[in-house]
């Protein structure tokens, strides 16, 4: 299951790639995530009622499309091969234990796929049972995304997307949408019956997600606007944890067994696991009792009639305008005072995402006047460390980062 | 040679899902908060090979050896909380004569014994007929060692006791409840197991003692908190885990998973 890197994935290139063959389904559902344990956290129950149920049928498959490496590369430099790689190893047992409920295990067969989008893309395709997985390993762009990421791409201010491992690069955000939609047209040939998962893109309903969920997100509609009637299921990432717990005892366990697997494909390579309470990263148990999604039918109506646009992601390499947000002090014990101003009257949201991408919760969710504004916040009960600030206003959305000492 | 530890938890099972299903929160957290402050051993003495559950077909070697992965799935899991992942260290310990499997992984001691299991839940065992006398002795699934008696057996882990628990102030019991009301409808075997560790533990001094119910838990009131039921089908996901890789079928159950939401056991200090 485990691939070694650029050397194995130079041979199959040579070796095994081949026009794509597809059997024929009538029922496919589509994962579009952007990290290898999205799926597991946010559409846990969904994802294993789909692979659970398909494998025991003969008309029903899975694709899941990962678009990050998730090689949670934030600090720049060399790209760790190994953490993604183990990220990628929990990814398939998650989806190995599903598929294996009703039924024995039997061999995984990879293989390199070239799909034609603008260009020729050597993509890395993993089959089990009913299930296709295919990983783009695309730059992962971190909650600061001071790097290369798939935001950036989006609004064109980077021509070309590199995959990590080096296997193709993307000329432009058209090239890589026709990519994945031709994944998904060939994967669904035949079928009548299409669901596409995939993370909420309104900021509105996911405050303070991962720019990257929020990005593959709205590739997934775009492409899913273009088809006839799917089902589109857009689903809460981080902010889910702060929702009521909604899950009954049986599917809180499909989640937990899950996030299980994933953590044990990290703490095999040698990587923190995912899962303890203590852990200094959070724990991702904390999603393992909510799932929350709302249901388009495309064939029903516009879905990007309330698309937000390009989502105005401001960064430390873009300038930003005279609407800036202020937090001071930074550092800080406990009070933190937030100025801000807006250019028209509207709905400002504010929350506190910690390093890993946990969120603290909605500080601000109100209707405020044009002008200048001030929010006082106190962050005692925050532990010491780096946080991320998200502030969406009608004009833009800032993040801005503070320390908490 | 482990006065380190401020406090050994045995786990004496007959199976190598029992732990997992009415024992996961004691063990994940015996395991995996083995912090400064309470640092903590464990040792897990599995008694039999686990084979029963076979659809009538004669013993299998490899649904008991993906049985045995799977609880080393779960011992790992449990043990990598805390820092990164280790090496087992397995060896063929000789232990009061007999020759006994001990694997070691961090801060936990595994003992297969591998005695056969009962073919069914209801029928009875070999372990029984040990206790009951009814047979002259019992051997191990691999014929590499036989127990000549009751007291043999009991012998046997008492030695391993005294091995592991040397110079450790602090020691906990965790086993099925032997109480046929509290925990009716239990598997022989892990009945007998239990009582095979209170006889082996019987002249052991200050000790706390851990009596889980097993299948009639079922019947009882859910009693978990959601974190709670995610730790114990982590465990049950990842035994599972070790069984489907290893060419066996799955033990993601709605019997199984029934299990997930409940936890009930007593606490006797003698």
């Amino acid at each position: 299951m485990r691939l070694p890197g650029k050397l194995l994935l130079s041979i199959l290139i040579s070796v095994l790639s081949v026009p794509v063959s597809f059997a024929q389904y009538t029922s496919v559902a589509y994962y579009m995530v952007a990290h290898p344990d999205d799926w597991q956290l946010f559409m846990g129950v969904n994802a294993f009622n789909d692979i659970a149920n398909g494998a025991n049928s003969n008309n029903s498959k899975v694709v899941l499309i990962y678009t990050t490496a998730g090689e949670a590369n934030c600090n720049g430099g060399p790209v760790n091969e190994q953490y993604y790689l183990a990220r990628q190893t929990g990814a398939n047992r998650s989806v190995q234990f599903c598929a294996d409920i009703n039924g024995k295990n039997e061999p995984w067969s990879p293989s390199v796929v070239t799909i034609k989008g603008l260009s020729y893309h050597n993509i890395l395709r993993y089959k089990y049972k009913n299930t296709v997985s295919y990983f783009l390993r695309l730059p992962d762009g971190c909650l600061e995304a001071t790097h290369t990421t798939l935001t950036k791409f989006a609004h064109g201010k980077m021509p070309t997307l590199y995959a990590v491992d080096s296997s193709t690069a993307y000329f432009g955000y058209e090239d890589l949408v026709k990519t994945v939609e031709k994944i998904i047209q060939e994967e669904g040939k035949g079928a009548d019956d299409i669901t596409i998962n995939c993370p909420e893109w309104d900021w509105t309903l996911n405050p303070s997600d991962h720019p990257d969920h929020i990005q593959t997100g709205l590739l997934a509609t775009r492409i899913a606007s273009k088809m006839p009637c799917v089902n589109l299921n857009l689903f809460e990432g981080y902010y889910s944890s702060n929702n009521p717990p909604n899950l009954a005892p049986e599917d809180i366990a499909k989640e937990s067994a899950l996030l299980a697997q994933v953590s044990y494909g990290c703490t095999h390579y040698g990587y923190s696991p995912e899962w303890d309470p203590t852990h200094s990263g959070g724990s991702h148990i904390n999603w393992t009792n909510r799932n929350y999604f709302r249901t388009i039918i495309t064939c029903d109506s516009n879905v990007l009639q309330n698309d937000p646009g390009p989502v105005a992601f401001q960064d430390s390499t873009t300038t930003l305008n005279k609407y800036t947000v202020n937090v001071f002090p930074n550092p800080a014990h406990d009070i933190i005072n937030i100025t801000y101003e807006i250019e028209d009257s509207g709905m400002v949201t504010m929350a506190v995402n910690d390093y890993y991408g946990r969120s603290y919760g909605l500080l601000l969710n109100e209707t405020k006047e044009k002008g200048k504004h001030t929010f006082s916040y106190n962050a005692a009960q925050l532990r010491p460390g780096n946080y991320s600030l998200y502030v969406k206003m009608p004009q833009n959305i800032q993040l801005v980062k503070f320390v908490k000492e | 040679m482990y006065s380190q530890y401020n406090a050994v938890c045995f786990y004496v099972v007959a199976q190598q899902d029992e732990w997992q299903l009415f024992m996961g929160l004691n063990v994940f957290n015996d395991i995996a908060q083995n912090n400064a402050k309470e640092n903590k051993k464990v040792v897990i003495i599995y008694t039999t090979a686990g084979h029963e559950n076979n659809n009538g077909q004669p013993m299998n070697a490899q649904y008991y050896t993906a049985r045995q992965a799977g609880a080393d799935h779960c011992v790992e899991f449990c043990a990598d909380q805390q820092g990164s992942h280790g090496v087992w260290d397995s060896t063929v310990d000789t232990i009061n004569g007999h020759a006994l499997l001990r694997r070691q992984y961090k801060n936990v001691t595994s003992y297969c014994l591998r005695l056969p299991g009962a073919p069914d839940a209801a029928q009875e065992c070999d372990i029984k007929h040990l206790h009951d006398g009814t047979v002259s002795g019992i051997t191990d699934i691999e014929r590499s060692t036989n127990y000549t008696s009751w007291k043999d057996l009991v012998n046997t882990l008492r030695s391993i006791i005294n091995v592991e628990d040397s110079a450790i102030p602090q020691v906990i019991l965790n086993t099925a409840d032997t109480d046929v009301i509290l925990n009716k409808n239990c598997r022989i075997d892990n009945v007998y197991t239990s009582r095979l560790a209170l006889d082996a533990f019987a002249q052991t001094g200050h000790m706390e003692l851990n009596l889980f119910r097993e299948f009639c838990i079922t019947g009882l009131p859910a009693n978990l908190e959601d974190k709670d039921i995610s730790t114990k089908a982590a465990l049950l996901s990842l035994m599972d885990y070790g069984l489907t890789e290893n060419g066996q079928a799955s033990e993601w159950t709605a019997d199984n998973i029934n299990f997930l939401s409940r936890h009930y056991f007593r606490t006797v200090k003698k």
